[in-house]
């Protein structure tokens, strides 16, 4: 796979996700990106530490849903396998531990 | 990328779950991404097919029109001759003229076509092609690939015998193509512009490129799907592999064009065996990775150690702040409580301070007994030898006057 700089530098300009408003920060709206900025931090295309935060809703119930990105060198060039979602559990204690975990995992 | 090629599957165009082989990625497919290079040659290249456009050479200057000049208070535009008609008298010629000729007429003769460099239009040919390999870029082109098993997608020959459009949509769509091409028939819609008047009412986006070997029938079973277009895996079009100057278009190869790139382009090493004299480009940088590259021992261990920073706290003023004047002229508290101390009465150091002024005051009194009272003083002794010296100099000249006084008698 192609460097992470080198892809940030391919896509940071030119994007279907990127979004812009006047007076605000640049953002995108790509998979796996966490603030939904176009920074090559958060980047969920470019960057090889991935992680995104959404909610799922799937008839009446809501989950909550985290996005990170396979380490495996087979699943690099495989687009549907990539990202990996896990679910947060929603407990008061358990949810922010999971979130630190992979935070840290990153 | 100097690591060992990966190795790209190959799918069963029948039943697309499975695999029936395995092929090492071609090096084509590992060109340096040049966005730039790929811009600059698709702009260019886009202008070969234009057609030219111009305004008839005499419109506006088919009359025998003449500046009346002055004196018959008019302007001094040219005007049509003649009379018996509203054109009589009329201005004409100038672009601010009714019927007039526009400023700087369109002319056919420019410059409609850019030729390009054959070696560069090959170089951004490979990296359209390894843009085409990448999920990121592919993504971020806008196709919707999530439902595709393995990037760059290759299928089993027997695609290209394929001659029923409905059968080559099925197999698309069990390749994962589903979203794409349903992406492709949501975004029909009226061209923006005159465009739509002039025979290209409809737009819409493009899907997937599909690179063949041999078209047993895979171009017309393709061409009717929306969207999907075809290419001949030894005639590649910049054009569309990058549409707009963008690259990463979503590429299916069959088994048999993704065999031939490695022939048609070769490796690094080899050249282009189809291409004479063409080598693919190389990286300016063949290990890109920069924060690898920066972490990695071989650069942490011939670092320096990190240089401590001195980071200015807040600042504080010594005279309101009793530590930092400690800190400054230490001892000064000390000294500051004792000061406060021999003001207060009964303590030992007031008992101190007064001693010592009495003692003062004693040596004084004792100083001024001995040197400033009797005959010894220094004012008594300056004005005894003043005294000294009058009394001596009163008596010259007493005795002097004596004398004149005698002379005169």
């Amino acid at each position: 796979m192609a460097a992470p700089d080198l892809l940030w530098q391919c896509v940071k300009n030119q994007s279907c996700f990127i979004r812009k408003q006047k007076n605000f920060p640049v953002m995108t709206a790509e998979p796996g990106n966490l603030c939904g900025l176009n920074n090559f931090q958060f980047s969920g295309l470019a960057s090889k530490k991935v992680l995104g935060l959404d909610s799922k809703k799937v008839g009446k119930k809501e989950s909550i849903v985290l996005t990170t990105r396979s380490k495996r060198e087979s699943r690099q060039y495989r687009p549907g396998v990539v990202l990996v979602t896990t679910g947060i559990k929603k407990g008061k204690k358990q949810g922010p531990e999971q979130l630190k975990k992979a935070r840290f995992a990153r | 990328m100097a690591t060992a090629r990966p190795v790209v599957s190959i799918y069963n165009f029948e039943n697309p779950s499975e695999k029936t082989g395995t092929m090492p990625m071609p090096v084509v497919l590992q060109s340096p991404l040049r966005p730039d290079l790929v811009r600059e040659v698709h702009r260019d290249m886009a202008k070969n097919k234009r057609q030219a456009y111009a305004v008839k050479p005499k419109a506006g200057y088919d009359t025998a029109a003449a500046s009346w000049c002055t004196g018959r208070a008019v302007a001094r535009i040219p005007r049509a001759p003649g009379g018996g008609t509203h054109r009589a008298g009329q201005a004409a010629f100038g672009n601010q003229a009714r019927g007039g000729g526009m400023f700087n007429p369109t002319t056919v003769w420019r410059r409609w076509h850019r030729r390009v460099n054959v070696t560069k239009k090959r170089h951004a040919v490979a990296c359209a092609l390894a843009a085409s390999a990448l999920p990121p870029l592919v993504m971020a082109r806008g196709h919707k690939i999530n439902q595709v098993a393995e990037l760059p997608l290759v299928v089993s020959d027997g695609i290209q015998s394929l001659t029923k459009t409905k059968q080559a949509k099925e197999t698309l769509k069990k390749l994962g193509c589903g979203e794409e091409l349903q992406k492709v028939i949501d975004s029909k819609s009226i061209r923006a512009g005159q465009g739509k008047a002039r025979n290209r009412r409809y737009v819409k986006r493009l899907g997937p490129l599909v690179i063949y070997n041999e078209d047993n029938g895979i171009t017309r079973a393709m061409r009717n799907i929306p969207g999907v277009e075809c290419a001949h895996v030894d005639r590649l079009n910049l054009l569309r592999l990058a549409p707009g100057g963008s690259f990463g278009r979503f590429v299916i190869f069959t088994e048999g064009a993704f065999k031939k790139l490695s022939d048609i382009y070769g490796t690094l090493k080899s050249g282009a065996p189809k291409k004479k004299g063409y080598t693919l480009p190389r990286a300016a940088m063949v290990n890109a990775d920069l924060s690898r590259i920066i972490n990695s021992t071989e650069v942490q261990s011939v670092l320096r150690p990190k240089m401590e920073r001195y980071t200015h706290g807040i600042k504080r003023n010594a005279l309101k702040s009793k530590e930092l004047m400690e800190e400054l002229n230490p001892g000064s508290t000390e000294r500051k409580a004792v000061q406060q101390k021999a003001s207060q009465k009964g303590t030992p150091e007031f008992d101190a301070v007064q001693k010592k002024k009495k003692a003062r005051i004693e040596e004084s009194k004792k100083y001024n007994k001995e040197h400033k009272k009797g005959d010894e003083t220094f004012y008594k002794t300056l004005m005894k030898a003043f005294e000294a010296k009058a009394a001596a100099d009163a008596a010259k000249k007493a005795a002097e006057k004596a004398d004149d006084e005698e002379d005169e008698e």
